[in-house]
């Protein structure tokens, strides 16, 4: 049966010690100005380069697809809107804070594009992130997909994948399987462009 | 209000998988060589060798600036049953202390103040400055580095990366003296490039 194909961006589900995750995240502001897009539950971001007027809170925004771009963090949610109180995404233009998985040794899970069949020898190879769909605004989950048509062992791309998703209904040798992934280009981890976690 | 300037040297607060610090350090040696006087919250480097047991490393206090590494923060020390109430270690003595030497707890340090930071400084990254002398700390004797306020920039190869502002009430991130919340962007357990540290922006 097809593989479902049902995009959420990334999800984190543990760390690398294995234990699941524990749901802790910093809290991040994407300022009005930012004009980028709509952002969604599952969207990688980078930081902004500034911070809410307190500055407790940093600024972000969303993160490049592509080759030696990297990442600061996974939204995992949003804080309360009192004027939009059902809106679970951050409409373009306005003002939000959000909840950002920031943690550089979390799991993560996404859904690859069905551009290309990966199988099983995927595993342990690099992959970037592209964004082909938009967020849905009724879910509020991410478009944000893994790259298939260029998966290889390339240290300088955002992602290792460590393994397919553990959902019983993924099925590896068909396309839109879910992967788990860690990322590899982390604005936490060492800043030299081709020395993320190389794949193989 | 202005920002109280009490420097405290780094002192860990959490984890970037965000929970609270766990309060785990090693157990590492000052000898009496060393002819530093050291404090809760100095920053520290390895010093090359060990106690007699070969058990605990040595560290002496970190040089402060561009592409110095740092091996850990002291959280505390041993009781030296010559000095029971004494919480640092003088000149010229031996002391068993605990270092905070995980690479991904994130600190809390105040800035000395040199120049105002301000909200644009989250991102970027700076260097550890000793702002009041080490002979010069008085009670509670908590270390006198600060972080360099008038250097911020985004260079990978300085010392720190600054997160955001330290939550605490009466923090203002838009005058002098603020606190920070900081990770160790050259670790000595991390993989060393000059300017390969974690580039801020």
């Amino acid at each position: 049966m097809a593989n479902v194909d049902r995009p959420f961006g990334l999800r984190p589900i543990k760390h690398l010690k294995g234990g699941p995750w524990n749901g802790q995240t910093q809290l991040c502001y994407i300022p009005s100005t930012d004009s980028t897009r709509a952002f969604f539950i599952g969207d990688p971001v980078v930081r902004g380069g500034t911070a809410n007027s307190t500055g407790f809170c940093p600024t972000v925004t969303i993160a490049t697809a592509g080759d030696a771009n990297p990442i600061y963090g996974i939204i995992t949610g949003f804080a309360e809107n009192p004027e939009l109180l059902g809106l679970t995404y951050r409409l373009d233009d306005t003002g939000r804070y959000c909840f950002v998985c920031i943690d550089p040794d979390v799991i993560f899970e996404i859904q690859d594009d069905g551009v290309a069949v990966l199988g099983i020898t995927s595993v342990g190879r690099n992959a970037n992130f592209i964004a082909t769909h938009a967020g849905s605004a009724i879910t509020g989950k991410s478009g944000i997909e893994l790259d298939s048509s260029g998966v290889t062992d390339d240290a300088s791309f955002q992602f290792l994948i460590l393994a397919a998703g553990g959902d019983v209904t993924n099925d590896v040798t068909l396309a839109r399987s879910t992967w788990e992934v860690l990322i590899s280009q982390h604005q936490l981890r060492l800043a030299a462009t081709d020395g993320g976690l190389l794949g193989t | 209000m202005a920002n109280v300037d009490k420097p405290f040297g780094l002192r860990p607060v959490k984890h970037l998988n965000g929970l609270p610090w766990n309060g785990q350090t090693q157990k590492c040696y000052i000898p009496y060589t060393a002819s530093v006087r050291v404090h809760i919250g100095d920053a520290v480097i390895r010093g090359g060798t060990a106690d007699a047991s070969g058990i605990y490393p040595t560290v002496t206090v970190a040089t402060m600036g561009d592409a110095a590494q740092i091996y850990g923060v002291v959280t505390g020390f041993e009781v030296d049953s010559s000095y029971m109430n004494q919480t640092y270690q003088s000149d010229d003595t031996s002391r068993y202390c605990y270092v905070c030497i995980d690479p991904d707890v994130i600190f809390q340090i105040q800035d000395d103040g040199a120049a105002v930071i301000g909200i644009a400084g989250v991102g970027l990254n700076a260097n550890v400055v000793q702002d009041i002398a080490s002979t010069a700390v008085t009670n509670p004797f908590l270390s006198g580095q600060a972080l360099r306020a008038d250097t911020v920039a985004g260079n990978a190869s300085f010392q720190l990366l600054i997160l955001n502002a330290a939550p605490i009430e009466g923090n203002d991130a838009t005058i002098a003296h603020a606190v920070w919340e900081v990770l160790i962007s050259q670790h000595q357990l991390r993989t060393f490039v000059t300017t390969f540290g974690l580039l801020g922006t």
